[in-house]
């Protein structure tokens, strides 16, 4: 269960309020709003990377290894370190290279893995991105706009793929969108920030 | 492999990387040449005082017949062997500072008075107050140096971290369930170390300058050990007297030696920008 109920949190010294969010494992909710209306303040403050001022956060505890609950950012060319190859960053988060288990489900190309962040498009880069946050120890995954610059096809792709593999290992998914018709395809229920 | 280590393409290589870092290549002479130079820097000779530059003695004699040539390197020696371990040690402040100002904006305000504190006073009166709070001698002399060379680097250091801390990538990788250090030395130390080894070359031509003046004004070494500063210092009272040598030769080579040791880091940083425009281009 991850869980956000009457949560403040301090910004540049001013409380904001947050809306109740909760997320079972398996379950798939969206969140839909304006610009700039704290989605993705949301979704860091769910992550756990901004700390709660006032409120509560239930959230999976872990005491070593990845975080269960995992966040994928919406640009995924900032995702990865230019300076690492993708099999480098991929390593980091898994530990051997089992994720190539992955690799058909999603379509990715072996040698895509000896390649930079900058030698790859948003698309390829995107499933990885995806790829590396579907740990064996995920159990809820943020999506934050995460194929908003995609075009139609990709897009889908994207989404089969991911529904499927959150399904069959009950994973909870968070899906941030401006797109009402993805999130109503997708989702079980919606949320929208004021 | 073997064609790798055949004699002639040492040698090509060799001249190739002494025609693109020519400065290095004569600073290394000029340290190979003090440290195996066959006359000693403190023979004395009262037959051959207060001698006048010649080919036998190229940067003439003091007055005491010593050979001033032979003193000179032999103070540069000196004087590298502690600007060097000074700048190490600078360098290595800065980082641990510039590190523990990551943790959090408390330990970054700490770090950040700190550097203004030290930047506040004088450079000149900062390593005069150091120096004599570690006691003078070569000891105060190397902690005045380290201690007063740190702030600038710091500061630089703490920014170029932020903006990669700062980075979607850096907070990333904090899910991965890696400590905060393995973190910081995959991603942050990488790229702060090209900055990092800049700052380093140029700082030490920085540091020795300081280090003569800091010699000069009498503080750290001996008088009987020759430093560039006390060469300078006792040469003083031998220019009314026209021994222009004495202080005016030493003085050269100085500052041939920190103009080689200044391009040299220029060159450096030339080709890590071209390096860097090629891998991003």
């Amino acid at each position: 269960m991850l869980e956000i109920k009457n949560a403040q949190i301090d910004i540049a010294g001013s409380l904001i309020t947050l809306p109740n969010i909760a997320i079972k494992q398996g379950q798939v909710i969206g969140l839909c709003g304006d610009s700039g209306c704290g989605k993705t303040t949301l979704i860091k403050t769910l992550a756990g990377i901004i700390p709660l001022k006032v409120g509560r956060l239930n959230r999976p505890q872990y005491q070593s290894g990845a975080n269960p609950v995992q966040w994928l950012i919406q640009q995924p060319e900032f995702a990865f370190n230019p300076r690492l190859t993708i099999e480098q960053s991929l390593n980091e988060a898994w530990g051997a290279n089992e994720y190539q288990a992955l690799f058909d489900d999603f379509d990715i190309e072996l040698q895509w893995l000896q390649r930079r962040p900058q030698q790859l498009s948003g698309g390829q880069l995107q499933r990885l991105n995806i790829i590396r946050g579907l740990l064996p120890t995920t159990q809820f995954l943020l999506c934050d706009e995460i194929t908003a610059h995609l075009d139609m096809i990709t897009q889908k792709q994207i989404w089969q793929s991911l529904m499927l593999h959150a399904k069959k290992h009950h994973i909870g998914l968070l899906v941030v969108s401006h797109d009402q018709q993805l999130l109503q395809v997708l989702c079980e229920s919606i949320t929208s920030l004021p | 492999m073997n064609q790798l280590m055949a004699p002639h393409c040492v040698w090509d290589f060799c001249r190739e990387y002494c025609q693109k870092y020519w400065q290095l290549a004569l600073i290394i002479l000029i340290l190979l040449a003090a440290l195996f130079w066959p006359v000693t820097a403190d023979s004395i000779s009262l037959l051959s005082k207060n001698l006048a530059p010649s080919w036998q003695h190229p940067f003439g004699t003091d007055w005491l017949g010593r050979d001033m040539l032979a003193r000179s390197l032999h103070s540069l020696i000196v004087s590298l062997y502690i600007g060097v371990s000074a700048v190490l040690l600078s360098g290595l402040l800065s980082l641990l500072l510039a590190s523990l100002a990551q943790i959090n904006r408390l330990w970054q305000a700490i770090v950040e008075f700190m550097i203004d504190l030290f930047m506040s006073l004088p450079h000149l009166l900062l390593l005069l107050l150091l120096s004599l709070a570690f006691g003078g001698q070569q000891f105060g002399l190397l902690m005045a140096l380290v201690l007063s060379h740190w702030p600038k680097l710091t500061r630089l250091l703490i920014y170029e971290m932020k903006t990669t801390t700062h980075a979607p990538y850096y907070q990333l990788a904090q899910q991965f369930g890696h400590s905060r250090l393995v973190v910081m030395r995959r991603h942050l130390l990488p790229y702060i170390m090209p900055q990092l080894l800049m700052a380093l070359l140029i700082m030490l031509p920085h540091a020795l300058t300081h280090m003569a003046a800091l010699t000069f004004l009498g503080f750290g070494l001996n008088p009987t050990e020759p430093s560039i500063g006390g060469l300078l210092a006792q040469a003083n009272q031998y220019l009314l007297l026209g021994y222009w040598w004495l202080a005016v030769l030493p003085g050269v080579l100085l500052l041939g030696l920190l103009l080689l040791m200044w391009s040299f880091a220029r060159r450096v940083n030339q080709g890590y920008r071209c390096a860097t425009a090629k891998v991003s281009g």
